[in-house]
């Protein structure tokens, strides 16, 4: 398909060292997967099976063990600003409006904050934040919050965005609709997703791949390929493939691995 | 109103005088002004060297774990200890004059500051640290942009109990030394019973705490708007 690959995982590992009598933990064990550009990944597996530690590692803050790991063919040893980062918690800066919340990432990288102004608008207003630039956090719900935390983490252009589950503290109804916006944004802004989340269902409805882990230590189970059209739809949820995927995806995640494909998935691969 | 009736009427003037009595010697003794404003004066030098003092060391110490853990039980230990017990060894050091007031004012604040502060440091949120450094901001960004400002509601929650401390600092310090200051007053009254007197120099003392305490409340309420509100976390 000539796609170009922006992130490759290549057999990375991650042990923590214990201090003292403390055991080393091994968090990841030889990750290997690679993400297209424009590609939209999830990555589901159990509580605490080390998807953060992946997270960390990518974005360049944490260091990984062994293994390797390229974003747009650079080797990551260290932060690179070409990523950005979207948490549970939104994590804004009380004391900074709305807009000077987003424009953070630009001051820090030591760029010209007017030259970003119009940009940091444009995204406001692409997440439906507009007349709200000026505000302050705790004006904003939750879910305005975790809108501004996606502007923020786009200001400066990245190829790739991280997010650990970003609207895991919201409810349930704000966080459907929090999925579609964010479709609707990644369609926008053409970007390169990978997104951590606990819900299979989630992960299916917003992924093009869906990268399945397991426990700790934290190895690719299977990587499902999500052959259902765009843009994806709220109706997609209750269809028989959609619940199949899911079924799948469960049953991977419990230990039992399916060998035959599920009835209408289409491709599915796995590494 | 009640305390007022009560006063003239029940309650013998040498336990409790009436407010009209105690509001009345508190305007028209003559030295009033100038124990006072000494009083003040000690009061303030002290909380401002106990603020920079606290607030410099606390942003340091939180800079490495290292110290945290070393220091811990030290000024925990000295945080309990009732400086104003040290009052008497004070004066022994730095004489009769202002420093050993100044110091015990200094010392009733600065712990508490202290304290809040290195609270206050480790308030942020890992996941903005995390942010952060994808962005390769450096220590002093960190610090400048995102740590300090989010110790601000700890800081002042530290200078809130650390004001009226200072006053307590002061007077005690005033009794041991005995020379100036609302604490001499108090002294004096008891000496010659006048009871009255006594309760005026209290009532300059809550004076003195509850503008300190109103002032950093005012200035807090302009520059951290959002404290009040429902924070996200």
């Amino acid at each position: 398909m000539g796609k170009k690959v922006l992130v490759q995982y290549k057999k990375l590992s991650k042990t923590y060292m214990g201090s003292k009598n403390e055991e080393c933990v091994e968090a990841l064990k030889e990750i290997t997967f690679d993400v297209y550009e424009n590609e939209f990944v999830t990555v589901v597996g159990p509580s605490g099976c080390g998807k953060s530690t992946l997270l960390n590692i990518t974005a360049g803050i944490l260091p990984y063990t062994s293994g390797e790991l390229f974003i747009d063919e650079v080797k990551i040893k260290e932060p690179t600003p070409n990523i950005g980062i979207v948490f549970q918690a939104p994590t804004l800066l009380e004391w900074r409006s709305v807009l000077d919340n987003v424009l953070l990432p630009v001051e820090i990288l030591g760029k010209d904050k007017k030259k970003y102004y119009e940009e940091a608008m444009n995204l406001i207003k692409l997440v439906g934040l507009q007349n709200f630039e000026r505000r302050y956090p705790w004006e904003l719900s939750g879910g305005m919050q975790q809108r501004v935390s996606i502007c923020r983490s786009l200001i400066h252009d990245p190829k790739l965005l991280l997010m650990d589950e970003p609207f895991g503290a919201l409810d349930a109804i704000t966080r459907d609709r929090m999925d579609l916006e964010l479709l609707r944004i990644w369609k926008e802004k053409r970007k390169t997703v990978i997104y951590i989340t606990h819900s299979i269902p989630e992960s299916v409805f917003l992924a093009d791949r869906v990268v399945v882990l397991s426990a700790r230590p934290a190895k690719v189970v299977k990587i499902v390929k999500v052959n259902l059209p765009r843009p994806r739809t709220v109706e997609m949820q209750y269809t028989k493939k959609f619940k199949d995927y899911c079924h799948f995806i469960v049953n991977l995640i419990a230990g039992e691995a399916e060998r035959e494909e599920p009835i209408g998935s289409g491709n599915r691969e796995f590494h | 109103m009640i305390w007022e009736f009560l006063s003239t009427f029940f309650i013998p003037a040498y336990i409790l005088p009436a407010p009209s009595v105690i509001f009345y010697q508190f305007f028209t003794y003559e030295a009033m002004w100038y124990h006072f404003s000494y009083t003040l004066y000690i009061v303030l030098v002290g909380f401002v060297l106990a603020v920079v003092g606290g607030l410099m060391l606390g942003i340091l110490i939180s800079h490495s774990a290292h110290l945290q853990r070393g220091l811990s039980p030290i000024l925990s230990g000295f945080w309990a200890t009732p400086k104003s017990a040290f009052a008497p060894l004070f004066i022994v050091w730095f004489g009769y004059g202002d420093m050993a007031s100044i110091f015990v004012v200094f010392l009733m604040a600065f712990f508490p500051l202290l304290e809040n502060t290195m609270a206050g440091m480790r308030a942020t949120e890992p996941e903005l640290i995390a942010l952060m450094r994808s962005l390769r901001a450096n220590q002093y960004q960190i610090l400048e942009k995102v740590r300090i400002p989010k110790a601000m509601p700890y800081i002042f929650s530290g200078l809130k109990i650390a004001a009226p401390l200072t006053v307590i600092g002061a007077v005690v310090a005033e009794f041991i030394s005995g020379y100036r200051g609302l604490g001499y007053i108090v002294l004096h009254a008891q000496t010659f019973v006048k009871i009255p007197l006594t309760f005026a120099a209290i009532l300059a003392m809550l004076i003195i705490g509850l503008c300190l305490y109103g002032a950093i409340a005012l200035v807090e309420r302009r520059l951290l708007p959002w404290v009040r509100r429902s924070r996200s976390v």
